[in-house]
């Protein structure tokens, strides 16, 4: 099969249930597959996305409000290195910088940690590179997720 | 995803298939979380077809393992693909939790 022709941007609205969620995440999944990536290396890209995406659905308005903009976006391209993707959300929701967010303790015990408050982390542990602006009443944080070459 | 429940030898094993994400972490909250209603209990994850675990997984299997803990029961994991691996380093759950290469390794971790 050829793969689809690199770079391509690709963007779609969401909501704010999960199964709304889980359809976009199987849209980026599909979007990656055509560029290549195999599924297992595209799985951390997945990780990503859906804590970028469950964080703005459940944090980003009062409960029940229906947003007026709440999008995903994803830019992918090849490079010498590997499949690169920056992976976009935009919202109207309250003004959330994920990038200011105190890791958690990762190495506390199992009694010790509370349950939950981990999207962020890995949202920021794998990617390489992250970016949050509100500008116009919209978050946009943007996030570049890169998937090493394949051994020859 | 999929859950493949057996019970053997005072083991309840958990067979996982598909993605430990968002939208599946409530039926397998209700399943695997279930296996406790006996103290004492022993119970294992089989993750060697789970596609990725996201936070919400995450969330799942740290409630496993704290019921576990609080029930005199044991709680153990076998055959985590590479992507799993790697979410379960970044998030500490590596050095806190039993975790086994082989279905075997997971049984002795759990005493069966």
């Amino acid at each position: 099969m050829t793969a689809t022709a690199l770079p391509r941007r690709i963007e779609r609205a969401c909501c704010r249930d999960a199964a709304d969620i889980a359809a976009a995440l199987d849209w980026l999944e599909a979007a990656l597959a055509e560029a290549g990536c195999p599924p297992s290396r595209a799985a951390a890209c997945l990780v990503v996305a859906e804590e970028m995406l469950t964080n703005v659905a459940r944090h980003a308005w009062p409960k029940g409000v229906v947003p007026g903009v709440f999008a995903l976006s994803a830019g992918i391209w090849r490079g010498r290195e590997g499949l690169g993707v920056l992976i976009s959300t935009e919202d109207d929701g309250i003004p959330f910088d994920p990038t200011l967010c105190e890791p958690p303790d990762t190495g506390a015990s199992v009694e010790g940690r509370p349950v939950g408050g981990l999207g962020i982390h890995l949202v920021m542990r794998m990617t390489s590179w992250q970016r949050y602006r509100r500008r116009g009443g919209r978050n946009h944080f943007s996030v570049f997720w890169r998937s090493a070459s394949p051994p020859d | 995803m999929d859950i493949y429940t057996q019970a053997s030898d005072g083991v309840v094993l958990h067979r996982l298939k598909g993605r430990l994400d968002n939208e599946s972490t409530g039926k397998a909250e209700g399943t695997i979380l279930g296996s406790f209603a006996d103290p004492a209990a022993r119970v294992i994850l089989d993750m060697r077809d789970v596609a990725y675990v996201s936070s919400a997984g995450l969330r799942v299997v740290l409630m496993a393992a704290k019921r576990a803990r609080s029930s005199a029961g044991r709680f153990a994991l076998f055959g985590l693909p590479s992507a799993v691996q790697e979410v379960f380093d970044i998030s500490g759950f590596s050095k806190v939790l039993a975790i086994g290469a082989e279905e075997a390794d997971a049984r002795r971790l759990v005493g069966g």
